[in-house]
């Protein structure tokens, strides 16, 4: 079981989980990013603000995505559209008992524009099809089964 | 939230560890976020030892602010403030 939480800094609190991220593509390293739980979305993102902030990709990285990237799609959502580049990933969840839980996939990359710069990364059905899924705003539960 | 570089792939047991340590930092801003959001509005804030450290408008000024403050990027957690909660349309 993984848990999660809501983020009291979205109006309404929107039900959040960290998850270590690597990018094989880039190093064999990981860093922690918070995912919004979004039963909506079929692709888990990764929104600017996480690449530029906590992967620190530089501009030129993120504008040589095409080279290296899988596939290149535009997506539609609530901001307009953006161009999403599919590359490998690999997704570490935290369970109760302490130990790992890994999934390899892809994580789509979202070129930057100006809709999409404070959005947060997005959990999506291609890793949510693998657990149960609890969201109890009234108990604060968010968790992974 | 995150630390401000990657980090060398550790055995995954202690990248357990890694997520949990991210965890208690982001639960600390969660439970102080009616405080942090009136002294940092809009701010990027880094955090270490559950104190804010360095500030900055974006993430370039936070990350000079960091190492102007004497403190390693991987030392630190960082997170944006939003003055006020964000709404969504996902």
């Amino acid at each position: 079981m993984i848990r999660g939480f809501f983020d009291p800094s979205y109006q309404p609190p929107l039900a959040t989980i960290l998850i270590g991220l690597v990018l094989p593509h880039r190093a064999p390293t990981y860093v922690p990013v918070e995912f919004i739980i979004d039963t909506g979305a079929s692709d888990t993102c990764l929104h600017p603000s996480d690449a530029l902030d906590r992967l620190r990709f530089s501009d030129p990285e993120l504008a040589g995505l095409p080279r290296i990237a899988r596939a290149n799609r535009v997506l539609a959502g609530i901001t307009g559209t953006a161009v999403y580049f599919a590359v490998p990933a690999r997704y570490i969840l935290a369970q109760d008992d302490g130990t790992p839980r890994v999934i390899d996939g892809e994580i789509q990359i979202a070129q930057p524009t100006s809709g999409n710069r404070l959005l947060p990364s997005v959990l999506g059905w291609d890793l949510l099809q693998h657990f149960r899924i609890t969201l109890d705003r009234r108990t604060g539960e968010v968790l992974l089964q | 939230m995150g630390r401000e570089s990657t980090m060398e792939m550790p055995p995954l047991e202690e990248a357990v560890a890694r997520i949990r340590e991210a965890e208690r930092a982001s639960a600390f801003v969660r439970e102080n976020y009616e405080r942090l959001r009136h002294e940092y509005p809009n701010k990027r804030i880094a955090l270490h030892d559950f104190e804010v450290v360095a500030t900055g408008n974006d993430s370039w000024e936070l990350v000079d602010n960091v190492q102007a403050a004497g403190f390693d990027l991987a030392d630190v957690w960082t997170f944006y403030i939003p003055a006020e909660p964000m709404r969504l349309l996902l």
